[in-house]
């Protein structure tokens, strides 16, 4: 499955999947009317990123659903994909859906984090989240994530044996 | 002054387990890695590759622990003016000499998680003898990497400066030695120059394969004394 040329078709399917992770955002926040300050691409160095910006809102489930939009997008991509055994679901593209599931859940930078950050209040860094007791159940839980995504020994074997 | 090493060890030891950002780089992420790598390209029964992985995530945290929880310590006893209390403590080595004996036991702890968590998730388990050469080589590589961590921490005015240029040392180290991939199989150019780099006589020993010691000799003789000349004439800015 890690050969050079899987590696190419993961890159394309992550920026692919990016674009629609932002569109996800931009979409539930224009059909709960938030206010949407700014979208478009940015530049991290010489990495353009895609990138949606919305006003504050007070409403917590508002907060939720629009910075869930977007790992929701991919991960109901993804188990669509996996139930109806669709056949464009190469090596390639499956380590794309992979990897940018394993982006989107990380315990560092993540639409999660940003969320707890919103949910924790005032006067609390992200130091101060990070290396605490549920700060460590996420993390242990995007390792297992890892695992069961990219070890051969289990999704990836079971539906590409031999690749 | 057995005593007093004993009791700054102690002391550092707790410092240590009260930063939660250094017990998560020191013991949570080698673990990490391991599981990760393990995972992803080992194959159940490839005992080799797990203890190849080991020492190679072994070694990785010595050369972490090294380049960035000593010298910087150090450098920052002298910023912040607590070297002047070191100095009118009866034993003044005894308090750098804990610094060091509590990262080798840290050190000791990181490995022997290692090979629990390789008999837990790869049934792969290293003979007596090997673990006692992956510990020796942990501790050899730890101080060698420590020595020129203090010669990085004291470049420069700022603690930046140090701190920049050991990260640079640290990926160019990890990416062209034999650390999570056998380097000479995948790219002998990038393996020819890690060769020349500290970490790879480090695994090589621990692999209980030929070492040529010479690149690790070279780099602490070089780093020595460029820490004690900058010691001597550099003025340290906060």
């Amino acid at each position: 499955m890690f050969t050079p040329i899987n590696f190419l078709i993961a890159t394309a399917t992550i920026v692919v999947l990016m674009l629609l992770h932002e569109t996800a955002h931009y979409v539930s926040a224009r059909m709960m009317n938030l206010r949407v300050i700014d979208f478009g691409l940015k530049m991290r160095g010489a990495v353009p990123y895609p990138f949606v910006e919305v006003g504050w809102t007070p409403n917590a489930r508002k907060r939720l659903i629009y910075l869930m939009a977007g790992v929701a997008t991919t991960a109901s991509l993804f188990s669509l994909s996996l139930i109806t055994s669709a056949s464009w679901l190469i090596p390639g593209i499956y380590l794309g859906f992979a990897g940018q599931l394993v982006l989107e859940t990380n315990p560092v930078f993540s639409d999660f984090v940003i969320l707890q950050g919103m949910n924790s209040g005032k006067g609390k860094s992200d130091n101060d989240r990070m290396f605490t007791g549920p700060w460590y159940v996420h993390f242990a839980l995007w390792v297992l994530l890892i695992v069961l995504l990219l070890s051969p020994r289990f999704l990836p074997g079971l539906l590409f044996a031999g690749a | 002054m057995i005593r007093a090493l004993a009791i700054s060890a102690w002391f550092q030891t707790v410092i240590f387990v009260r930063l939660r950002q250094a017990m998560f780089f020191t013991i949570v992420f080698p673990a990490f890695l391991f599981v990760v790598f393990g995972f992803i390209f080992g194959t159940p029964g490839d005992t080799e590759y797990y203890l190849f992985l080991m020492t190679g995530v072994a070694g990785a945290t010595a050369l972490s622990d090294g380049l960035f929880a000593v010298g910087p310590v150090v450098r920052e006893f002298y910023n912040n003016g607590f070297i002047g209390y070191v100095r009118q403590m009866p034993h003044p080595s005894a308090h750098v000499g804990g610094l060091f004996l509590s990262r080798y036991i840290v050190l000791f702890v990181v490995v022997l998680l290692l090979m629990l968590i390789s008999l837990l998730f790869f049934g792969a388990t290293p003979t007596p003898e090997a673990t006692l050469r992956l510990l020796l080589a942990i501790a050899v590589g730890f101080t060698a990497f420590s020595i020129i961590g203090l010669a990085i921490s004291f470049i420069g005015d700022r603690m930046d400066n140090g701190k920049g240029f050991g990260n640079v040392l640290y990926f160019v180290v990890i990416f062209t030695s034999p650390a999570f991939y056998p380097i000479d199989l995948i790219n002998p150019t990038v393996a020819r120059f890690g060769d020349f780099l500290p970490l790879t006589p480090i695994l090589h020993f621990a692999r209980n394969e030929a070492v040529n010691w010479w690149p690790l000799i070279v780099w602490g003789a070089v780093s020595l004394p460029v820490y004690l000349y900058s010691l001597k004439t550099r003025q340290i800015k906060r």
